[in-house]
């Protein structure tokens, strides 16, 4: 089993504290859901674990291995994030995910053909391989979010970040991608860090829940009664109008109308 | 690969065209017959071996590394409106030919060699004060490479200034607008040794600058390094642009529309289709030098070519709408 763990992290930008002695650990077979209103620091986080920022104090380290003094292609086949926008290209999903390989590739060499088998192995998982031969651009949200899951297994990292994959998805698109995550985390011991915004894709997915609120960081394990734990953290953040119902699950409450349960 | 074959005959057919057409005609056969070394007369032997054949190499290969420096330019960049003026390659050129022409009249060589080394000194320049800077990367990069342009247009400026305007001036403005007329065999070693070297270690870093046209971010996630990249493309980018203009003075816009049209063409992903960047490339600019040598008994500078073919190009491109609907990809 490895970790990909984070120790007291501190960083500021221009000034504003983003994140405050934040730590977490992160283990393979595991599949951890950040929670977190818009501006918290989520996707700083994820930057921060997969050694694209330097923290102003604090460390991040595999398996007691710190990884931001490693050289980018080490850290990427470690770690792999999977960025929130991705980007409408012009080149086929074949070789969007093909570029996952660049961190095994030496100067001057090119994805052969075992890559191209590997690939198209990861593109069929996914099913993706209909549409290998299709420009990125003329993709659907859901298309483009698995080519660009495929492009983060194609790298082999041990640990996947998810910045908000399923933000562009519809419900039935959600359930499926995180259902695919989660046998990916069993099947192939790695382990996953998601950040969603639906709590309710959190109780049902997550192995633990870590919620980013007022620059900390809380992690609550799946137990009995964690529903409630995670309604008292979301609270702050959400004025009180998140409750948890009977039947555990988060409803939206305003003061003009109620929703029934 | 149909795309490559397809170019690389276009710029072979434009060749035989530029060694046959001129004052001197030379006939198909006459060119055979040369070639097997059987030659109908001997001027038309100098012809060919000491004037056509020269000039249409030297612009051929001047026309496709421009070309490919563009694309490199525009692949580091993320940018598909990006040429090589953008870190001041081309005014640095400039001040370094026309400080050796105004100081050192007697060393044609001499020229050459201070256009290239200004050119790679103004870039190196814009490189280390972007570095300096230490601002969101590619901005600063721009934004130094504006300083740097600027300063050595004013350089450019005051040397003119300071040109005899009977003799030097009339001079410095016909090389300011390029021309192939004085290409020889010279010419011709010199645009390829210097230019050898780089493209083949641009074309060993086709995989990077398609993963760097993705983004810095997701480039460092794939375990690259952005910084190194680009910097390093940008100085073998250079190398091409400074050694053409160097030798024929300023060409302007094939580095830009090239690429271009090889992406109307349908070349999804540009990095992939560096040869036919190239010969599209050295094509272009052998029909403008072909204009430029033959619609007068006079020579005209060739850029007045390449600019009306690019701006009319461009106008084409806009008004169909073609442009609009191919985001950025390089």
């Amino acid at each position: 089993m490895n970790t990909l763990s984070a120790h007291k992290i501190t960083l500021n930008y221009h000034k504003k504290c983003i994140l405050n002695q934040v730590s977490l650990s992160l283990h393979t077979g595991e599949l951890v859901i950040l929670l977190g209103v818009n501006g918290a620091g989520k996707s700083t986080l994820l930057r921060v674990l997969s050694g694209i920022l330097e923290p102003q104090s604090g460390l991040v380290s595999y398996d007691d291995d710190p990884i931001h003094p490693l050289s980018p292609a080490k850290r990427a086949k470690l770690v792999s994030l999977l960025h929130q926008d991705i980007p409408y290209c012009t080149m086929t999903v074949l070789e969007f995910v093909l570029l996952g390989v660049a961190p095994y590739l030496h100067f001057g060499q090119i994805p052969n053909k075992t890559h191209h088998t590997q690939a198209q192995n990861i593109m069929e998982q996914l099913s993706l391989l209909p549409l290998q031969n299709r420009p990125m651009n003329q993709l659907s949200g859901g298309e483009r979010q698995r080519a660009a899951l495929a492009q983060c297994l194609m790298t082999n990292a041990t640990f996947l970040l998810l910045d908000e994959p399923t933000a562009s998805l519809d419900v039935r698109r959600q359930h499926e991608f995180l259902d695919l995550l989660t046998s990916l985390v069993q099947t192939e011991e790695k382990g996953a860090l998601v950040s969603v915004h639906d709590p309710n894709l959190a109780l049902d997915y997550a192995s633990s829940v870590a919620v980013l609120s007022q620059n900390q960081l809380i992690v609550v394990p799946r137990r009995q009664g964690w529903e409630h734990e995670l309604e008292h953290l979301l609270h702050p953040d959400y004025s009180s109008s998140l409750v948890c119902s009977p039947s555990f699950r988060f409803h939206w409450t305003s003061s003009k109308q109620n929703v029934p349960n | 690969m149909k795309k490559f074959i397809i170019s690389l005959l276009i710029l072979i057919l434009l060749l035989l065209l530029s060694i046959s057409v001129g004052r001197y005609a030379l006939s198909l056969e006459e060119l055979y017959s040369i070639l097997i070394g059987n030659p109908p007369s001997d001027i038309a032997k100098d012809l060919f071996f000491q004037i056509r054949l020269p000039r249409v190499v030297t612009v051929a290969l001047s026309g496709g590394v421009l070309a490919l420096s563009g694309l490199v330019f525009q692949t580091v960049f993320s940018n598909p409106l990006v040429s090589p003026d953008v870190l001041g390659a081309t005014n640095g050129c400039a001040v370094g030919a026309i400080f050796a022409m105004l100081f050192f009249p007697s060393f044609p060589l001499f020229s050459q060699l201070s256009a290239f080394l200004c050119g790679l000194i103004s870039v190196i320049a814009s490189l280390s004060l972007a570095n300096f800077v230490k601002q969101n990367s590619l901005l600063g990069l721009i934004l130094s490479g504006m300083v740097i342009g600027s300063l050595a247009s004013a350089m450019l400026m005051i040397l003119k200034y300071c040109a005899d305007p009977m003799h030097q001036l009339p001079a410095i403005e016909y090389w300011l607008m390029g021309g192939f007329q004085n290409a020889v065999w010279d010419d011709v070693w010199s645009i390829f040794l210097c230019n050898a070297l780089p493209l083949i270690f641009l074309y060993l870093f086709r995989f990077p600058l398609k993963v760097l046209s993705l983004g810095d971010e997701r480039a460092i996630s794939l375990g690259l390094s952005p910084l190194f990249i680009r910097r390093s493309a940008i100085l073998l980018a250079t190398i091409l642009v400074a050694s053409v203009i160097s030798v024929a003075g300023m060409v302007s816009w094939v580095a830009l529309i090239a690429p271009h049209l090889v992406r109307v063409c349908g070349a999804r992903d540009i990095t992939s289709n560096m040869g036919t960047v190239f010969c599209c490339g050295g094509s272009l600019l052998l029909l403008a030098d072909l204009f430029a040598r033959t619609l007068t008994t006079a020579e005209i500078p060739v850029s007045i070519f390449t600019s009306l073919f690019g701006a009319s190009l461009l106008m084409v491109l806009l008004l169909c709408g073609i442009l609009e609907h191919r985001e950025v990809n390089v």
